[in-house]
């Protein structure tokens, strides 16, 4: 997985690449210090670069949830397609994140 | 290898089985000769053997030469026949065979794993030090009912998405259609894939990564078990059996398995999304079911608008 952490406005968007899965390496914990140490209030996670996820990488989406809303921004998942829009639906996602197309 | 030779309608017929000397109706330089001083229609190699190795691959794509330099045709059958294929010969033998399964093998990368799992090959083995012994039953027997397998080791499968990578062969083949049901193959495989390397080569027991201190926990033990040969050796293996309108799909680990019905209500009785990879299988699959004592894991994929051509 490859990520990109771009300023928007008082928040910050990250663009993530490539496969979320038990594979993952250090890259997400470094992009979530990233993003905690910027203090935004918002967060956008843009899933549209991720062309497959397991539900480890799912997990990992909880685990930056929770550290996220911890230190009290919000966090939005946006931009999910296929596979990963589909894990999403199947997990039922949406009664937990705050999910944009 | 026992080398025989006959005529049958114009056609020189060679009929290879193994051996382990070179036998037979006279050294393979007098059926050669024989070929080339007669007017035969064509050469049939006929390769009565399971497997064939580096030997018997060399006197296949000799004979062939052979032929196309006298301009004559060559034919190739097999019996259940594996035909394991480095890169220099599956380019140059590349051809539709009677009862033979071509497949590739040698070092993996993601282009070498889904050309071997695309025609004209059916299959992908990294051969291990226990060379083609290493490979499961069931591999072969899905390259015998015109399936196809994959068989890496963990660390290779750690390496690359072998799951996107098989189901994107799945797709181009036409095996499974594209749109909402058949995209959940390849989540369904993810998950199965995950689950041979993590819990079954691996042995990292579930529940570790519920926050990221345990997330940190989990990648290094993860490293830890990869950088021990034994562990990173073992194999994971993905074979597909083609039904009539669906396609059933065994991912293969070689750990200590686990209680496959246990597991499945734990996982779908949790609230969290630790280890809930099973559950979703189930609901994306038609039916799911465990082997070998949780070591094989086949998915049963419906697809009623694929009517798949089985192979005899």
């Amino acid at each position: 997985m490859n990520y990109r952490v771009v300023a928007n406005g008082g928040g910050v968007e990250v663009f993530l690449e490539g496969v979320l899965n038990f594979a993952a390496n250090d890259d997400f914990q470094a992009m979530l210090e990233q993003v905690l140490t910027r203090r935004s209030q918002q967060v956008v996670l843009n899933l549209g670069g991720l062309t497959n996820i397991d539900s480890v990488g799912l997990g990992l989406l909880y685990i930056a949830q929770e550290d996220i809303e911890g230190s009290g921004a919000t966090l939005m998942l946006k931009g999910a397609r296929d596979n990963v829009a589909r894990l999403l639906d199947l997990t039922e996602a949406d009664k937990t994140f705050r999910i944009a197309p | 290898m026992r080398i025989e030779s006959m005529e049958r309608d114009g056609w020189l017929v060679l009929s290879l089985r193994h051996g382990h000397e070179v036998t037979g109706t006279g050294a393979l330089s007098d059926v050669m000769s024989l070929f080339v001083t007669r007017p035969f229609l064509g050469l049939h190699v006929d390769l009565a053997t399971e497997w064939v190795d580096p030997v018997t691959l060399c006197l296949v794509q000799a004979t062939r030469d052979m032929a196309c330099q006298l301009g004559r045709r060559f034919q190739l059958s097999g019996r259940d026949t594996i035909l394991p294929l480095d890169d220099i010969a599956a380019d140059d033998l590349a051809a539709d065979w009677a009862g033979i399964a071509p497949v590739r093998v040698g070092a993996p990368d993601r282009d070498r794993i889904l050309a071997g799992l695309l025609q004209p090959c059916r299959g992908f083995f990294e051969l291990g030090e226990d060379g083609q012994a290493g490979i499961g039953a069931r591999c072969l027997d899905a390259l015998r009912h015109g399936g196809i397998a994959v068989s890496v080791s963990t660390a290779t499968a750690f390496e690359l998405d072998l799951a996107q990578t098989f189901d994107g062969a799945i797709l181009q083949r036409g095996w499974r259609d594209d749109g909402e049901i058949g995209g959940l193959t390849s989540l369904c495989l993810a998950e199965a894939v995950g689950n041979a390397v993590v819990h079954g080569n691996l042995g990292i027991v579930g529940g570790m990564r519920s926050n990221r201190e345990g997330f940190i926990r989990f990648q290094r033990l993860m490293a830890e078990r990869l950088a021990d040969p034994a562990l990173a050796s073992r194999r994971v293996e993905i074979s597909l059996h083609r039904r009539t309108d669906s396609v059933e799909v065994a991912v293969a680990d070689h750990g200590d398995g686990f209680d496959f019905d246990a597991k499945l209500a734990r996982d779908e009785n949790t609230g969290n999304m630790q280890g809930r990879g099973l559950s979703l299988i189930r609901k994306a699959a038609r039916r799911v079911w465990a082997e070998e004592g949780g070591r094989v894991i086949v998915m049963d994929f419906h697809f009623p608008n694929q009517q798949l051509e089985i192979a005899g």
